[in-house]
């Protein structure tokens, strides 16, 4: 069993053009789903192709399984790569496309035919052994450039939005094909992507990426629970993050004056509640130990799990938003009042409600 | 059927039409010429030596041509594709003004650079000579071959996903075999293109040629060499070039027919081409 990590970065930067990576640390660690989340252009792909050998770090280095990878070629890296719209070679066919690696590294005929029917088993791809991609659906593509980067067993997997080209249906249940197979394989796998539930259904562990930096690297449970800025909470999920005026360690003043009871660091320069953590009270309610605030509603949407609320806070103006039960009679313009309660509240450090 | 494939496809058929209807009316005007009275090799251009010294000249200088554009156009094309270096915004300038210029522009300027210019001290200095020569014809082919075949394997390369490669060389392969066995299959009917293009291109030269090498028809055997005349190329033109002298001797049927020839073997260039083409990629 290897014990160091396949992929390690540390303090990796990078430069292409007008864009700069910037002192990226980072651990594959070994059989482990690791997660990069960020928007468009946040430099995700970047980090990917650094990492496959594109461009070489200005500072910091990169190490795969232990020796640093500096000067050395795409091919020389032992990475499984499946690219964006999986790239699969069109003049071959699926099983020429999965021979590609073993032959190119020239195994006997004899280890490539064995390799490519396991693979074929292992993916249930049997049936379009001899089609041409064209050929394929979406789902099948993805199989084929899983199996075509497994066939010469690279240290980890890179995966570069492998489901974003398909559409949300199908995109779940491939999500949960991925995870099965590496949890089969005991493989490490590096995923980049842009979607939230994505990162959520497959990661172990998620890195948050923004503007060239990691800005957080954590299990999923770390991540929504505690961001470590606004711009975290706000791209997973949370728009409950309020500037506060002052802090002491056992509550904090927000900017409109709301007093909110809560333990944590007085050093804090924002706060960040999940919209799922705020519960909507009964009239005459009074929840003990709990903050209680009184708005006006502003609108209701329905989603799928839950009715998304936006409570305008009176008196101040801060927008709150609430995630509340279906069936539950409420409207815009209703007058309600909601519980926080102290564990609720995360004390953010970093970068507070300015930023967006 | 996208909107823009159907205009292509008539765009396409009107082309084939005008093509047709041009080939018809030459072919018509040209029946004397080509059957005469007293069968095909009586009097008409098939029965010369020299019509088909020409034709053969033709033929065998157009390959040769696109085979050297290929060999150096296309892994040029890749590397025009695949890295943005300094020298290649030149390299564009150059190849535009090439394909801008009158061919016959692009002739004199060969005159001007193998006749006085570096290029002439290189002649002197191998001992070999181009300008006014047979092989000289290659030579202007293929720089205006050259320029329109690297603009369509180019085209083919930049369409092609930069991740395929990447792809190949995290597996395993080098730089080249990516290329090889990756690029270059996926690229093929750009390729093929480009390939027929510069042949076409080749074949129908007429300015460049006239001016770097003139023509041959009155020299004596003796000037041309073994290779020449085992080949059947000595003491002929080019059939563009022929076609033209033709004309200006006032033997207009006979460059009529010439014109019909050549146009003839260009169609039957592309016809073969384009079902070869649908073979190689299985539709």
């Amino acid at each position: 069993m290897v014990t160091e990590s396949p992929v390690r970065m540390e303090g990796v930067s990078v430069e292409v053009g007008a864009f700069r990576l910037r002192e990226v640390s980072l651990d594959v660690r070994p059989g482990e789903y690791l997660v990069v989340l960020g928007p468009t252009g946040c430099g995700k792909t970047v980090l990917l192709e650094t990492l496959l050998g594109l461009h070489p770090p200005v500072e910091g280095r990169i190490l795969l399984g232990g020796r640093d990878a500096a000067g050395r070629l795409p091919e020389e890296r032992d990475l499984g790569y499946i690219p964006q719209d999986y790239a699969l070679f069109p003049t071959m066919t699926v099983r020429r496309n999965l021979a590609f690696g073993p032959e190119i590294r020239g195994w006997s005929r004899q280890q490539v035919c064995s390799r490519v029917e396991e693979l074929l088993e292992l993916l249930g791809i049997a049936h379009l052994a001899e089609r041409h991609p064209a050929h394929l659906s979406g789902g099948e593509k993805q199989r084929v450039a899983m199996g075509r980067a497994l066939a010469v067993h690279p240290r980890t997997l890179i995966l570069d939005e492998p489901l974003s080209a398909l559409d949300s249906s199908r995109r779940s249940e491939l999500a949960g094909e991925l995870r099965g197979l590496q949890r089969r394989l005991e493989g490490s796998f590096l995923h980049v992507c842009h979607d939230l539930d994505e990162a959520l259904h497959l990661a172990d562990r998620m890195a948050v990426m923004r503007e060239g930096r990691l800005v957080q690297v954590g299990t999923p449970e770390e991540v929504l629970m505690r961001p470590t800025d606004g711009f975290v909470a706000r791209f997973t999920g949370n728009p409950n993050v309020f500037t506060i005026r002052s802090a002491s360690p056992n509550q904090v003043v927000l900017e409109d004056g709301t007093v909110l009871v809560c333990s944590g660091p007085s050093h804090a320069s924002a706060v960040a509640i999940r919209p799922e953590n705020l519960t909507l009270l009964a009239s005459e309610e009074e929840p003990e130990g709990a903050s209680v605030l009184e708005g006006r509603v502003k609108s209701v949407v329905r989603r799928a799990l839950a009715l998304e609320v936006q409570v305008l806070r009176s008196p101040g103006d801060t927008r709150w938003t609430l995630l509340v039960p279906h069936g539950r009679r409420i409207a815009a313009g209703d007058r309600v009042r909601f519980a926080v309660r102290p564990e609720a509240v995360w004390r953010l450090a970093g970068e507070g409600a300015s930023a967006s | 059927m996208s909107v823009e494939s159907v205009w292509f496809r008539r765009v396409l058929w009107a082309q084939l039409g005008a093509l047709v209807l041009a080939v018809s009316w030459l072919f018509a005007s040209n029946l004397d010429t080509l059957f005469p009275a007293g069968g095909p090799f009586a009097g008409g251009i098939l029965s010369r030596a020299d019509f088909w010294r020409s034709l053969n000249l033709s033929v065998l200088s157009a390959t040769a041509t696109a085979l050297v554009a290929a060999a150096l156009g296309i892994p040029a094309a890749w590397a025009l594709s695949r890295r943005a270096l300094a020298w290649h915004r030149g390299a564009d300038i150059l190849l535009g003004a090439i394909l801008a210029l009158p061919a016959s522009s692009v002739g004199l300027a060969l005159v001007l650079l193998f006749q006085y210019g570096p290029l002439d001290w290189l002649q002197a200095w191998l001992g070999v000579r181009v300008i006014y020569t047979l092989p000289g014809i290659l030579v202007a082919q293929l720089v205006l071959a050259l320029a329109l075949g690297l603009q369509a394997w180019r085209a083919a390369f930049e369409a092609l996903d930069p991740r395929l490669e990447l792809t190949a060389r995290t597996l395993g392969a080098n730089s080249f075999q990516a290329f090889w066995r990756v690029a270059l299959p996926a690229a093929r009917p750009g390729i093929l293109a480009g390939l027929v293009l510069a042949w076409l291109r080749a074949m129908a030269e007429f300015g460049a040629v006239l001016l770097f090498c003139s023509t041959f028809r009155e020299l004596p055997a003796s000037r041309f060499g073994e290779l020449a005349r085992w080949l059947h190329v000595d003491r002929a033109d080019l059939l563009a070039v022929a076609m033209w002298v033709e004309i200006e001797f006032g033997r207009v049927e006979a460059g009529m027919g010439m014109a019909f020839a050549l146009a003839m073997t260009c169609a039957a260039c592309v016809y073969l081409v384009r079902l070869n083409g649908g073979r190689i990629r299985g539709h």
